[in-house]
């Protein structure tokens, strides 16, 4: 009898109240015997596997564990933040009732109550999102294609296909085109693409201050834009820019546990990411720095 | 157009052979194969995964013991300042607009920096001619 090999499971065909017994389970090659693990649980997520169950072309992510930013922010920031936005005296206000997405009060809607400050409730980074919409895809689908490739390079997961939900007359838009592309990296993913980010790409973009003072959504997320030069400055598409038929531009959202504003600068600044008033104020803060400079190296 | 590609009888897609060759490589590469083990082998994998497991939630739950503790402290410390000044109180509760970490600071690195330290940096302190 030959050895009984176990098979690193796959997500398993949901064939309803059929038996796990039943022949059709050895006759399509894909499905396999669900073995309940630890270790399952990382090659079964969604971002190893394709919607259909069969693995994607890419490597399984095996991390060595270790990621920079993940210790940075558990050794230097975690504490630091948790002290600067501590509340002594909780705002009560009327929190929204389950079940309500959105509540109008003028001209904008209520924003969910932030809760009380916890140990527990430390603002923390929970994901990034990248998300390309890419115009020329109106003419043509097979453009899309240059947009969802680069940013599976810049990233390492494949995005999904963004269908239009409506059409619009006036831009060529039907619904049901595919035209715009977006994946959430979390955990170690998330930090190596900041990382990346943030020592990589923003210093060498140009004339670029810094997020804006008062960025953010009001509920601790905070977005940014890119255009298509930031793409090449990415070091997976510098090294074969030729391979890309089209650049484009892309936005990232960095999703909090912070519930405000404040919060939410406070912990991205940590990572690095600068924060600017607007590029005057930069360009005099330069001006004054070089003055400097030179006045000490005069002295010296 | 890219040299090579013939002017109208192209058969690739959108008349660039760069994206056929991303259309295959993203939709059309064929899926790995399922990686075989003996249970031995599946034993010993388990094993490592589950210990790796153990160690990081340790870590955690230390960390998290040392934020409880020290939230603890915090949260005295302002209880006890409510209670001796209300006026110090009020003032310790605002806070500095706009709060951000120093564009200075360094993420922790596995190597020194080049330069340990600018002595050439120019700070508020400068005396200026």
């Amino acid at each position: 009898m030959p050895p009984r090999i176990r098979y690193i499971p796959v997500r398993t065909l949901d064939l309803g109240l059929l038996p796990k017994t039943s022949p059709i389970y050895r006759a399509i090659p894909t499905i396999q015997q669900r073995v309940k693990s630890t270790a399952s649980a990382s090659r079964n997520s969604d971002h190893n596997n394709d919607v259909d169950g069969k693995p994607l072309p890419q490597a399984p992510t095996y991390t060595t564990g270790l990621s920079r930013l993940r210790e940075h922010y558990a050794t230097s920031l975690q504490e630091d933040i948790m002290i600067t936005s501590y509340r002594h005296h909780h705002k009560k206000q009327k929190p929204i009732p389950e079940g309500v997405t959105s509540i109008p009060k003028g001209n904008h809607h209520i924003k969910p109550a932030p809760k009380p400050s916890s140990p527990s409730r430390i603002p923390e980074l929970v994901k990034i999102d990248v998300h390309c919409m890419m115009k020329e895809a109106l003419t043509s689908k097979y453009n899309l294609l240059s947009g969802i490739m680069a940013i599976q390079s810049i990233t390492g997961e494949t995005p999904e296909i963004i269908f239009a939900k409506t059409g619009v007359h006036n831009w060529k838009l039907r619904k049901g085109m595919p035209i715009g592309c977006r994946v959430t990296l979390k955990g170690d993913k998330m930090y190596q693409f900041l990382d990346k980010l943030v020592e990589v790409v923003l210093p060498k973009m140009k004339e670029w201050p810094g997020l804006s003072e008062g960025a953010g959504d009001g509920t601790g997320n905070i977005g940014m834009g890119f255009p298509p030069s930031a793409l090449s400055l990415f070091p997976e598409i510098e090294n074969n820019f030729d391979m890309y038929p089209r650049m484009t531009g892309f936005d990232i959202t960095f999703n909090t546990t912070a519930y405000t504003n404040l919060d939410a600068r406070l912990l991205m600044s940590g990572f690095n990411m600068p924060f600017q008033r607007s590029s005057a104020a930069a360009r005099k803060v330069a001006a004054e720095d070089q003055k400097r400079v030179q006045q000490s190296l005069s002295e010296a | 157009m890219r040299a090579g590609a013939k002017k109208g009888a192209s058969t690739s897609l959108n008349g660039d052979v760069r994206n056929d060759l991303i259309k295959k490589v993203l939709f059309d590469a064929p899926p790995r194969p399922a990686i075989r083990l003996t249970p031995e082998d599946f034993e010993r994998h388990e094993t490592i995964e589950r210990a790796w497991k153990l160690v990081r939630q340790q870590r955690k739950q230390e960390q998290e013991k040392g934020l409880a503790r020290k939230f603890e402290m915090m949260r005295k410390a302002n209880a006890e300042l409510e209670a001796t000044s209300p006026v110090l109180f009020k003032h310790s509760q605002s806070k500095e607009r706009n709060a951000v970490f120093p564009r200075q600071l360094r993420t922790l690195t596995d190597t020194p920096p080049k330069q340990i330290w600018n002595y050439r940096q120019p700070t508020n302190a400068t005396p200026k001619a």
